[in-house]
C-alpha cells in the first residue's frame, strides 16, 4: 500500500463488494413501486377508469342515484299531498293561500299606535297645519290631546278647509304669522265642526276629531292630475 | 442527446436519461429500471457516510422517497450527479439531526450474507476515512469508492476538475499516511 495505485486499487475493490442485500433492495422496491401506484391512482382522480378504483365508484353512483331517488319520491309526494289538502279541507286552503283580510288590519293597528305614540311627542311649529288635522286625516275619530302654550286657547275656525290650507302651500317659519295662534286645528271643509275643546287644569286641550273621514281636496293647479298634493309640513321632536 | 464524460458516451447515463424523461412524460411505471440502476451505488455512497447499515438502509430508502418526489423537476442532462447531490444533502440532515454518535467498533456488524474479509476491510477504511477531513474523504469515496468520473465529481461537488485531480491525490497521500501510521 505504499503507492496511489494498490490505494485506489483497494478502494474500488472495497466499493464494488460494498452492496445491498437482496432482500433489502427487493424490499425497498415494493415499498417504492406501491407509493408510485398510490399515487399515480390518486393523481389519476374520479373520472378514469381504473380498474382497481371500478367498483368503489360504481357503488358510489349507486348510492348517489338511490338519495336521489328518495329525494325526488319526497318532494313529489309532499307537492301531491298539499295538493290534495287543498282541494279538501278549507285549512289547508287558507294556508297555502295568504289572508287578504287580517293583512291591513295589522297595518291599521300599527299605524295607530304609531300615529298615537308621534302626537304624543310633537310640537309643530307650521301651525297652517296642525297634527291633529294629519293624525285626523290618517285616523278618524281618535281622541287626541297635545301640548298647548299657557294662556292660549285654541280658536277653531270652521271655515279653514284642509283642501285651501293644502291649495296654498307655505314655507315654514317664513309664513306663519305671529298673531296666529299655535294649535289651531283645521276643520275639513263641509264637515261638521269640531265638538269643541276642554281646557284641562293643566293647561293642555283635548280635541276630539270627528269621525267622518275627510276628504282631501285635489291640487287646484293639477286639473288633469289625480294625484293628491300634501302640504309639506315641518315637525319638530320633543 | 447523449451523455458525454471525459469525452466519451456514457450508456448507462444515457439510459437513466431516457428513463428519466420517458417518468417525466407520464409513463410511471420506468420509476423501478431508475431503482434499478441506481440503488447499488446510491447505497453504497450512503454506506461510507453513516455510523451503522441501518442507518444506510434508512437513508437510502429517504433518498429513493425524495427522488421520486423532485424527479418531474430535473431538467439537467447528467442525473446521476442530480442523484449524488441529494443523497449528500440528506446525509448533511442525518448528522445534524443526530446527537449520538456510536464508536466505529459498533458501526458496521459482519452481516452473514456478505463476504467476511470483505466487511472487514471496508469496516477499516471506513475507519481511516472517517478521520480524514470532509473534503478529501469526499473527493475518495466519490472518486474512487463510487467510480464516478472527474468531472462529475466537479458538478457534485461544485469545484473545478482541476481541483478535484489536486485534492484526490492529496487524499490519497493522507490516507496512506494514516494507514502506514
Amino acid at each position: 500500500m505504499n503507492d496511489h495505485k494498490t490505494l485506489v486499487l483497494m478502494l474500488r475493490t472495497i466499493g464494488r463488494e460494498t452492496q445491498p442485500s437482496q432482500r433489502y433492495v427487493d424490499r425497498l422496491k415494493r415499498y417504492l413501486m406501491a407509493h408510485v401506484r398510490q399515487d399515480t391512482s390518486m393523481r389519476r382522480g374520479f373520472w378514469s377508469w381504473d380498474v382497481s378504483l371500478l367498483y368503489g365508484k360504481m357503488v358510489f353512483g349507486l348510492c348517489l342515484f338511490g338519495l336521489s331517488f328518495i329525494g325526488w319520491r319526497a318532494v313529489s309526494f309532499r307537492s301531491q299531498f298539499a295538493l290534495d289538502a287543498s282541494s279538501y279541507n278549507p285549512i289547508f286552503s287558507n294556508l297555502l293561500q295568504p289572508s287578504q283580510e287580517s293583512a291591513p288590519d295589522t297595518v291599521a293597528l300599527e299605524s295607530q299606535n304609531l300615529l298615537q305614540e308621534l302626537s304624543e311627542n310633537l310640537v309643530v311649529d307650521d301651525v297652517s297645519v296642525s297634527p291633529e288635522a294629519v293624525l285626523e286625516q290618517h285616523q278618524p275619530g281618535v281622541v287626541v290631546e297635545r301640548q298647548a302654550d299657557i294662556g292660549q286657547v285654541g280658536e277653531f275656525d270652521a271655515d279653514q278647509s284642509l283642501g285651501s290650507q293644502m291649495a296654498s302651500p307655505t314655507t315654514v317659519g317664513s309664513s306663519q304669522s305671529p298673531s296666529e295662534p299655535r294649535g289651531a286645528v283645521v276643520a275639513e271643509s263641509g264637515s261638521a265642526p269640531l265638538s269643541g275643546a276642554v281646557l284641562t287644569n293643566d293647561a293642555r286641550k283635548t280635541y276630539v276629531v270627528p269621525t267622518p273621514t275627510p276628504t282631501i281636496t285635489p291640487v287646484p293647479t293639477q286639473a288633469d292630475s289625480s294625484e293628491v298634493y300634501i302640504q309639506p309640513v315641518t315637525i319638530r321632536m320633543q | 442527446m447523449a451523455t458525454r464524460i471525459n469525452g466519451r458516451r456514457d450508456p448507462q447515463a444515457d439510459r437513466l436519461l431516457s428513463l428519466v424523461r420517458s417518468y417525466q412524460d407520464g409513463n410511471t411505471s420506468v420509476f423501478a429500471d431508475i431503482y434499478e440502476l441506481l440503488v447499488a451505488d446510491i447505497y453504497r455512497y450512503i454506506y461510507f457516510r453513516v455510523s451503522t447499515k441501518e442507518q444506510a438502509e434508512d437513508l437510502c430508502q429517504s433518498v429513493f422517497t425524495r427522488i421520486y418526489e423532485k424527479i418531474h423537476t430535473f431538467t439537467g442532462v447528467y442525473f446521476k450527479a442530480w442523484v449524488y447531490t441529494i443523497a449528500k444533502h440528506m446525509i448533511i440532515d442525518h448528522y445534524r439531526k443526530e446527537t449520538i454518535h456510536h464508536s466505529i467498533d459498533e458501526v458496521m456488524p459482519p452481516s452473514v450474507d456478505d463476504n467476511q474479509d470483505a466487511v472487514l476491510t471496508a469496516v477499516t477504511v471506513r475507519t481511516y476515512l472517517s478521520e480524514l477531513p470532509d473534503r478529501y474523504r469526499e473527493i475518495l469515496l466519490l472518486r474512487y469508492i463510487e467510480d464516478v468520473s472527474i468531472a462529475d465529481t466537479a458538478k457534485i461537488l461544485g469545484m473545478s476538475t482541476a481541483n478535484v485531480r489536486v485534492l484526490s491525490h492529496r487524499a490519497l497521500t493522507k490516507l496512506r499516511e494514516l494507514m502506514q501510521s
